[in-house]
């Protein structure tokens, strides 16, 4: 497995983190090497993503959105995935090892609660006791999550850097810290493809699943690739999950960030598209940074892109050109999640929702019979509560 | 370069410069210089201080948000360094050096008068370009080693340290327990076991830290084979229960110092 995805003289990727860890990652690396080799482990993989968590997922072909932007769209329904979110892909591949690994506790950070729920769904499935961290922002703004953590008989831990103050990154700091301290019979289940190898390309493969199928599933429907494949990015994995199978293909990857009140406001969190190199929970990446290496508060209207950095190896296709990101704004995003639900009568979660803002911009430039595939990576009943207002 | 002598027992003693201000702290280690600290140790502030427990963490936070940047750390060192003449120890995370630049981050150091650096975030795998730098500027980088490495590992980190050792006088890093900094009530028999492990592989001398908080924590530590100890968090605790108090703050901080040695 490569530990560094470089380009010109930048390793993005690697591991940043304290020497207590490093044997746990070595670990960790090594047993899921031999998890990726175990076919019995992964027949019950396959299995379970059939079985309990509902894939293969659909490629719908959005009718009524299609008319509205003057080409085909597809959306790939990880909404109605079990979990609401593709956040069940990884969390049954990562669970499923560190049962392999004979860890007794999960441990995971959460923004928008999802990957918390999905680990905490995990916790109940396996039987292993579960603490998840969240940002008392998170806590306020994602109530629906933190009831279904509780529900399934995990651990909220709530994360308070100041008074008030608390959000994905803090969150994913007293991870690392409870994992520094509980190593030895912890597992660390990382929601996102950042953090420090092997995290990266393990959350990648588990989340590769939903370009396989959009491949497969586009060639029966329309027996050709797509133009472009939109997803949204704030740790990356629903875009590197379908993104990667396109990689070696003449297909536009487009990748959405938080522009929350606009790049100029400062309020974002464009970790590409305004950031720069730099080091971040474990691996060189890109991040909001200033000049003395202070991270920077993300802001974004929705809690899973409310994140200062971004997965490594969309570093790396940034640089190389290979992928595209573009801001989003709040007010887009919101605009498109009304849109989504009122022609298709689909309600996209407010990350996904960026996502699809993005494809109506893109879809400006298309022609009639250009495909676009939007990533709908999970669903909007979470945030209802929040946008309340705004409908 | 002072050369520092590690014998027969070295305590090192941490502050956050700028907190709970950079007169303070300044004032700070100048108490724990004459209160027979050896080497005085910066613990730098940053934003995602993943290493760190809370007295730690609250202390960096307060430095950040009254605006202390590095430029303000690097002439508080250069002050520290004139007023004690200390040996001075700076821990500072990896993003800082990156984003500051490799080479202009060890030069400043130097200037300032640092003699060793920490990057808590970069292990031995990752330290080849903080460590080259360092050396390029006369400081040497410490490679921490904690309970969880494996013999093989420490033997890759003690052959790395080795570099330093000539010209530098150097020392390894032990961290007694899995976990972050902060204060704790003994020191266990793994930890002592762990200490001859290190000790069995080596004569670099060793200082262990986190959690070091009495003189019977110290003892247990050298008779283990430790050459020394680092305790910070309760000097941080005394600076914050009374930051309104500052001449009772450093007579505190003098009497625990004290009492350690």
């Amino acid at each position: 497995m490569p530990k560094y995805f470089p380009y010109n003289t930048v390793n993005y990727g690697g591991q940043y983190v304290p020497e207590t860890l490093m044997p746990a990652l070595y670990e960790l690396e090594e047993a899921y090497e031999r998890f990726k080799r175990d076919e019995k482990l992964q027949t019950e993989l396959q299995h379970l993503l059939h079985e309990y968590a509902g894939r293969p997922t659909p490629l719908y072909h959005a009718r009524n959105l299609s008319e509205k932007l003057g080409c085909k769209i597809y959306l790939k329904r990880e909404d109605l995935l079990h979990g609401g979110a593709h956040k069940t892909n990884n969390v049954l591949g990562q669970a499923l090892l560190a049962r392999f690994m004979g860890k007794t506790r999960l441990i995971a950070e959460t923004g928008a609660g999802m990957h918390g729920a999905a680990t905490a769904m995990m916790g109940a499935f396996f039987n292993i006791k579960t603490v998840v961290y969240m940002g008392v922002e998170d806590i306020a703004r994602q109530k629906l999550n933190v009831l279904k953590m509780k529900l399934y008989g995990a651990i909220v831990h709530p994360v308070e850097i100041r008074a008030g103050v608390g959000s994905l990154k803090d969150a994913i700091n007293e991870a690392l810290r409870d994992w520094v301290t509980n190593v030895r019979d912890t597992y660390y289940l990382f929601g996102t493809v950042a953090g420090p190898h092997p995290y990266p390309t393990m959350v990648r493969d588990f989340q590769r699943v939903i370009g396989q199928e959009i491949k497969e599933q586009i060639f029966a429907h329309e027996n050709r690739l797509p133009k472009a494949v939109i997803a949204c990015v704030g740790g990356g994995s629903n875009a590197i999950g379908a993104f990667y199978e396109f990689l070696d293909d003449d297909v536009e990857l487009l990748g959405a960030e938080a522009g929350g009140q606009g790049i100029h406001s400062g309020k974002h969190g464009a970790a590409i598209t305004a950031g720069r190199d730099a080091i971040l929970h474990g691996s060189l990446s890109k991040a909001l940074t200033d000049d003395d290496g202070q991270i920077h508060e993300a802001y974004s209207i929705s809690a899973g892109l409310d994140y200062p950095g971004v997965g490594p190896e969309h570093a790396y296709l940034a640089e190389t050109g290979r992928a595209t990101y573009y801001p989003v704004t709040d007010a887009q995003a919101i605009d498109a999640f009304k849109l989504l639900s009122k022609t298709e009568g689909i309600i996209p979660a407010l990350e996904s929702a960026h996502a699809i803002a993005l494809a109506i911009e893109y879809a400006k430039q298309c022609e009639a019979d250009d495909i676009l595939i939007i990533n709908v990576s999970g669903r909007g009943d979470k945030d209802l509560e929040q946008v309340e207002e705004l409908i | 370069m002072s050369n520092v002598k590690i014998y027969p027992m070295t305590l090192i003693t941490g502050l956050v410069p700028g907190y709970p201000t950079p007169e303070l702290s300044l004032e700070t280690a100048k108490t724990l210089h004459k209160s027979g600290a050896d080497i005085l140790e910066l613990s730098a502030s940053f934003s995602e201080p993943i290493a760190d427990g809370p007295t730690l963490q609250l202390a960096h936070q307060k430095v950040l948000s009254s605006n202390f940047s590095k430029k303000d750390a690097f002439a508080l060192y250069k002050k520290i360094k004139d007023e004690t003449r200390a040996p001075l120890f700076l821990i500072e995370y990896a993003n800082v050096i990156y984003q500051i630049g490799f080479e202009e981050y060890y030069k400043k150091a130097a200037g300032a008068g640092i003699n060793y650096i920490l990057v808590p975030d970069a292990p031995l795998e990752e330290s080849a370009p903080f460590a080259e730098s360092a050396r390029a500027e006369g400081i040497a980088h410490i490679f921490m080693i904690a309970p969880t490495t494996n013999d093989e590992r420490i033997k890759m980190i003690v052959h790395k340290a080795k570099k330093h050792t000539d010209p530098f006088p150097t020392f390894l890093y032990l961290v007694s327990v899995t976990g972050v900094t902060g204060s704790r009530k003994n020191v266990s028999d793994e930890t002592i076991a762990f200490i001859k492990r290190v000790r069995s592989t080596t004569d670099i001398p060793l200082i262990v830290g986190f959690g070091i908080s009495a003189r019977e924590h110290i003892q247990a530590l050298i008779n283990a084979g430790a050459d020394g100890a680092v305790t910070c968090s309760p000097i941080i605790d005394i600076a914050h229960n009374l930051k309104e108090k500052p001449e009772q703050m450093q007579n505190t901080i003098a009497r625990y110092i004290t009492s350690l040695a």
